[in-house]
């Protein structure tokens, strides 16, 4: 462990939770640094506990660490509390494991996983001692670089980067890390250096495109400054999970964090093709890792953690192939170690009921239903392939063998929503009580009664989507909503059982802002940034009067990007990123839904989204995979 | 079925990790080092593990305790069971004793009767010269009334009886205070009290502290007297406390 810290002990006996700041956790990685050639620093722009339960930095940090020339490290936001100590006493932000400033770095890599961190990445920058953007920097800064799902559309942050690398992480860096130590040996400039990385395939350069708007402020067209210059850049993807590097010793932190546990990776993409689901669409095609793999890395990674628990991270579980295979065999060597197992993501059926019944306390846990929408007609719309009768048939087989409480998500807002829409939520809530009072007779209802917690979200519409085209609501009319909602569920028979809770609306409204911005917006994040606003994602420090401010300020209105109705064949901020899903095929979703016409699953019909390309994953153009076969 | 105590350090930047985190930490290196620790029965296992007294975020110390109970010891017995862990222990962790519980009655939790600490100011922060002497006055007084914290709230407390020994030789103050779950003396709050005392502010940076060992009880002929919760021959006899100014040792 670093004996030398950078903060001194007066500092961090100041702080809250100063364990944030030591590093030194189980299996960091220390080198000396004049042993490579590249020394990264890697950012999650939030607090540590949130940053540390990102499983993506911790792919890559072991990826990096295993090369002999990389030294990666991570840094993350400090809290508000050391935030101001570091400023009033000009100390630069530095890395947890050699406690060496940041700005000293090769490398700031940023994982951007929501738009409301935007303000926390200048905080990071600031706090750095690196010029905010990227026009004012030298080789004496690092090169700053994004990653993750907001960097599909990067654009209100495009100051800010040097670079963004659109899609997974494994296949392009160690060509970066040769392109830049080969430029750094050759005595380049920085810009030709960034000339040279937009030549690596997924690597976008922002500065070397030019945007040009019409007169109403939509977009007009995305250039490259010269020829040589990609005109779009494709995502990158690993093709086959099995053989895709994955840590077997991911760093253990010292204080509780949000993901505190092992995760095992078993899938990426998601089959079901749900209209407003991002995650769905980035990921195309669905690609399974190899049970026989996950077995090996479930004992590995218990092996060097320590962790009492261990969880399946995929988009929908209950759609690997391997599902059973994998967790009889979990089952059995969890219960061995004495190590809880948790499955997030199940569809409620037979299978899943039996499965929870061997890892969970029934009588404490929650059954879980996403069923996003009221009505039959809406979940068409949305392409959600979950009907009543799987939810009332689900809910009574579990109510028979005992549970007792259940969560159901959904979301308001969504494109073409009528009142029955949102009234049909107090309906399915109703039913699934009264669901219950049937299943289970009265001498068999022994502690408490059935327990219902609805829980509304505001949707966004996201770029990649086929709602990439839809209005959002404004702030009033999701308040409005949510209070119709209220009324629904307390109209119903059964409504002392349900319990109702929404979420914030302003927040809600400037992650839309964002999610379809464009270049415009930099100078809105900058000044408001300047105004004071960080941590924008956590409700106790987001000051939405202060936003609205910068807007009026930056001359931007900020419903140009929410609550505008998009002409089907208006350029988008961010069409010169190719996702893997072509805009013809979004564009067809897009029309489907208006008609509420269901689209089948990649399993039981391939939809030529346009992934095929890649020839892997469940897509028919893959000679060796699912593709094509219906499971069901 | 076997009870052991082991006895560790915890020193450098790792002092920041709060009592909680050590616990976690432990659970976890008990899981790595394969150790064949019992559980609790239910869906939610845990390790059967007692710490003997939480230690304040910032100590260093040389005699933190935890109990556990192993189904069956590793080959090599019990210093087995320490190699185990020093092999998968962190820098600034280090297991230095181990033993046997024979007497299902001991407990570290309830064992403990008092702790030993060496307390410096940090720099800056030491009181004008003279304070020596002062501290000295401040802890003879026949009773030290001091607002104190306890799981009832806070009420004023005669804290003198808790005072063991206050021994100040050059900048380093040795002390003796009762510890344990029936309420005890924390270093900090003596020394903030008696700061207060000359009219000066404390902050959680003033002091440096440091736990030597911690104590249980015992009786022999020569009276009541305190040793480590391993014990190593060495005891010191409670009399009456011992507060001296150890001046140009």
């Amino acid at each position: 462990m670093n004996e030398r810290l950078a903060l001194s002990d007066e500092i961090l006996l100041s702080v809250s939770k100063p364990e944030r700041y030591i590093g030194g956790e189980v299996n960091s990685v220390v080198k000396d640094k004049d042993d490579v050639k590249v020394r990264f620093a890697f950012c999650f722009p939030d607090v540590y506990e949130i940053g540390m339960s990102h499983i993506g930095i911790q792919i890559l940090y072991g990826l990096f660490n295993e090369m002999e020339d990389v030294w990666c490290e991570r840094v993350y936001s400090p809290w508000t509390d050391l935030d101001l100590v570091m400023r009033e006493k000009n100390i630069p932000l530095f890395t947890l494991e050699s406690q060496d400033p940041v700005r000293e770095f090769d490398f700031l890599g940023f994982t951007l996983q929501y738009e409301l961190c935007y303000t926390n990445i200048l905080q990071v920058l600031d706090l750095s001692g690196i010029p905010l953007k990227a026009s004012d920097r030298t080789w004496d800064d690092p090169v700053v670089l994004g990653g993750g799902p907001c960097t599909y559309n990067p654009e209100p942050v495009t100051d800010f980067f040097d670079i963004f690398y659109i899609g997974e992480g494994e296949t392009q860096y160690r060509n970066l890390f040769d392109t830049y130590i080969r430029a750094r040996e050759e005595g380049v400039s920085r810009e030709e250096f960034l000339k040279r990385c937009a030549q690596i395939p997924g690597l976008y350069v922002p500065s070397l495109y030019e945007v040009t708007y019409n007169d109403d402020f939509t977009i007009h067209a995305v250039t490259p400054v010269s020829a040589d210059v990609p005109a779009v850049i494709e995502k990158e993807l690993c093709t086959d999970l099995s053989n895709t590097y994955y840590p077997t010793k991911p760093v253990v932190p010292f204080i509780q964090v949000v993901q505190d546990r092992v995760v095992l990776e078993i899938m990426r993409g998601c089959i079901r093709g749900c209209r407003f689901c991002q995650a769905g669409q980035l990921y195309r095609p669905t690609r399974e890792r190899d049970p026989k793999v996950l077995m090996q890395q479930a004992m590995e990674l218990l092996d060097s953690t320590g962790h009492e628990e261990i969880s399946l991270s995929s988009l929908s579980s209950s759609d690997y192939t391997g599902l059973k295979e994998l967790v009889d065999f979990l089952i059995d060597e969890c219960n061995k170690r004495h190590v809880n197992i948790s499955l997030p993501s199940l569809r409620i059926d037979a299978f899943a009921l039996d499965i929870m019944s061997k890892i969970q306390d029934i009588k404490k846990t929650s059954l879980t239903f996403a069923p996003e929408a009221g009505s039959q007609r809406m979940r068409d719309v949305i392409n959600k392939g979950l009907t009543e009768e799987d939810i009332l048939h689900g809910a009574t087989e579990a109510f028979k063998g005992g549970w007792q409480k259940v969560k159901l998500y959904f979301m308001l807002g969504l494109p073409f929503e009528t009142d029955e829409d949102i009234l049909g939520i107090g309906d399915i809530a109703n039913k699934i009580a009264a669901a219950y009072f049937e299943a289970v007779p009265k001498e068999e209802r022994k502690s408490g009664s059935v327990d219902i917690n609805v829980s509304t979200s505001f949707f966004v519409p996201k770029p990649f989507t086929p709602f990439q085209w839809a209005p959002m609501d404004v702030p009033e009319a999701f308040a409005e909503k949510a209070g119709l909602c209220k009324h629904g569920i307390r109209s119903q028979l059964n409504q002392k059982r349900i319990h109702y809770q929404w979420h914030e609306t302003d927040q809600s409204m400037l992650e839309g802002v964002f999610a379809r911005g464009d270049r415009r917006l930099n100078a809105v994040v900058l000044k408001a940034y300047e105004n004071g606003c960080i941590y924008d994602a956590w409700s106790e420090t987001y000051r939405h009067d202060i936003w609205m401010k910068t807007f009026e300020e930056c001359g931007i209105d900020p419903t140009f990007y929410t609550t505008r109705v998009r002409e089907d064949d208006e350029i988008f901020p961010w069409d010169h990123i190719d996702c893997g899903v072509s805009r013809e095929f979004l564009l067809r979703e897009w029309k489907n839904a208006q008609r509420s016409a269901v689209t089948p699953n990649c399993r039981e019909r391939c939809s030529a989204c346009g992934a095929g390309r890649y020839s892997c994953g469940c897509c028919p153009t893959n000679s060796n995979g699912d593709g094509g076969v219906c499971h069901s | 079925m076997i009870r052991v105590r082991i006895k560790f350090t915890k020193h450098g930047p790792i002092k920041y990790l709060g009592h909680l985190d050590v616990m976690r930490y432990f659970q976890k290196a008990i899981r790595r080092a394969h150790l064949d620790v019992k559980y609790s029965e239910g869906y939610h296992p845990h390790q059967l593990l007692g710490f003997a007294q939480p230690l304040g975020v910032g100590i260093t110390s040389d005699g933190e305790y935890l109990d556990m109970t192993l189904n069956t010891l590793p080959g090599g017995g019990l210093q087995g069971v320490l190699q185990a862990l020093n092999d998968v222990m962190h820098e600034g962790i280090e297991v230095i004793k181990i033993m046997e519980l024979t007497d299902t009655k001991d407990k570290a939790m309830t064992q403990v009767a008092a702790a030993a600490y060496t307390v410096r100011f940090r720099e800056g922060h030491a009181p004008a010269s003279g304070w020596e002497e002062a501290l000295v006055n401040f802890c003879t007084a026949d009773t030290i009334n001091i607002m104190k914290r306890s799981k009832k709230g806070e009420k004023e407390t005669d804290i003198k009886p808790m005072i063991h020994e206050v021994l100040i030789m050059d900048d380093t103050i040795c002390l003796i205070l009762t510890s344990g779950n029936e309420g005890g003396l924390r270093p900090e709050l003596l020394l903030h009290a008696f700061l207060q005392s000359r009219g000066l502010e404390a902050t959680p940076a003033t002091l440096i502290v440091h736990r030597l060992d911690t104590y249980q009880e015992g009786v022999d002929e020569e009276g009541r007297y305190f040793e480590p919760l391993i014990p190593d021959g060495s005891k010191f006899y409670r009399e009456d406390p011992l507060i001296l100014y150890a001046k140009g040792s």
